[in-house]
């Protein structure tokens, strides 16, 4: 991996990060900074404190943006934003 | 807290697979009381304790005056107080910080109470059979991040979920002087002593930052370690978005058995784009696991590094890097 390699997929990381968390805090009417979300922040528990309703709602959230489905056999996806984004760069893929 | 007990790989496979007992000696507890708490710990924490309802606990930072991370801490809301748990790595400082803060609110009151309390906890996908034991009601209603005190043999003992591996955790605080006997207990009950170097790995694994590693410098900030989102917003301290470097997670290359000391290069071919600042040995991953703080023109979750002189490869990850055993373990 080159230099520009390495910047070039973190600009296009860091462009996806930005509009999952808008997302997240619009459908969800999160009162936060979508930049403060950290990218290995957790949804849930001691992160971002979601629950269950939360979690259908950013399923189908994500599906109408991004046309990439959540189930209940993909729900590691949901451990931290990061792993969100790995989730729906491999179902665009 | 001790370093290990018997080895570290074996304490850490009884920390995931069964149910490990901890001994937090050391650890920092600060009872905050008065009219003024609330207003107290609004000022000296990263998030406000307002709306902490009693048997709540939560988490929250506490930042020395130029912006730097001193603590992590939870907080833990009493009738008529809070109490405020320090990581035993950092207890003297913070504990210093938080009476010295109280100088200026003269409606708190802020007391050192560490000495009178024995604090063990255990962790582990068992560990809630242990906890059972002590509590009045199904354990299975017991929510993260809450607390209740209840009687053992005649003293008030306290006991809240708020474990640090990702497992199920449960800290058990007891008057000082009962806990040899509580930990006889838990013994007889089938916990197995761990110490804090088996802790250290099952944290880094589930992607609990480590104030006591990746600030080991003292200047590091909330937003150095990933903990911005802990700060509340009108909280954030002068010039804490203007950041260079970011943190990342990152698995070492199956050739990488020796883990890199703190401050080691990263390097993307030949130009050096960060440094390592924590890294642990994972058994379960079979890999060295770790952080680092990289520019932010290339921190992202899928790239690969090279590794300080050695350029042995690594390869950043997005966390948690596994998922707790507990996730898959029913509370019955």
């Amino acid at each position: 991996m080159s230099l520009e390699e390495a910047t070039t997929h973190a600009t296009r990381r860091h462009q996806l990060a930005l509009e999952v968390k808008t997302l997240l805090v619009d459908r969800l009417a999160l009162d936060v900074d979508p930049a403060s979300i950290g990218d290995d922040q957790p949804l849930f528990g001691r992160g971002l404190e979601l629950d269950s309703i939360d979690t259908l709602e950013l399923a189908m959230a994500v599906e109408d943006t991004f046309g990439v489905t959540l189930t209940d056999d993909n729900t590691h996806s949901l451990l931290s934003l990061n792993r969100l984004l790995d989730h729906i760069q491999a179902e665009q893929s | 807290m001790k370093s290990a007990y018997t080895n570290t790989p074996d304490e850490y496979a009884v920390l995931r697979a069964s149910c490990g007992l901890l001994d937090y000696t050391g650890i920092g507890l600060v009872r905050v009381s008065g009219p003024g708490a609330i207003g107290f710990l609004g000022h000296v924490a990263t998030r406000g304790v307002e709306f902490l309802l009693e048997g709540q606990s939560m988490t929250a930072l506490l930042l020395r005056e130029d912006g730097t991370l001193l603590s992590e801490v939870l907080i833990h809301c009493h009738t008529g107080h809070y109490l405020v748990e320090i990581w035993p790595a950092q207890a003297a400082e913070a504990t210093e910080h938080l009476l010295a803060g109280a100088a200026f609110a003269p409606d708190a009151t802020v007391q050192d109470v560490s000495a009178e309390y024995d604090v063990l906890a255990v962790e582990g996908p068992a560990s809630f059979r242990v906890a059972q034991r002590y509590l009045p009601f199904p354990v299975a209603s017991m929510g993260y991040r809450s607390f209740v005190t209840t009687d053992h043999d005649g003293r008030p003992l306290t006991i809240s979920r708020t474990g640090v591996t990702g497992e199920y955790g449960y800290k058990f605080f007891a008057q000082a002087g009962s806990g040899a006997a509580l930990r006889a207990e838990f013994i007889a009950l089938g916990a197995v002593e761990c110490g804090k170097d088996a802790v250290d790995v099952c944290r880094m694994e589930v992607r609990f930052a480590s104030v006591e590693h990746e600030a080991a410098d003292g200047d590091a900030t909330a937003f150095d370690l990933g903990l911005q989102w802990m700060i509340e917003p009108g909280k954030e301290p002068a010039g804490a978005a203007d950041h260079v470097r970011r943190p990342v997670c990152w698995v070492g290359a199956e050739e990488l058995t020796q883990r890199p000391e703190r401050g080691t290069a990263l390097t993307v071919s030949d130009a050096e784009v960060g440094v390592v600042t924590h890294a642990v040995w994972s058994p379960r991953l079979g890999r060295v696991i770790g952080t680092a703080q990289v520019d932010t023109a290339v921190a992202a979750s899928g790239q690969e590094f090279a590794l300080g002189e050695s350029g042995s490869a690594l390869r950043t990850i997005s966390a948690p890097f596994l998922t707790a055993t507990s996730l898959d373990v029913p509370l019955d």
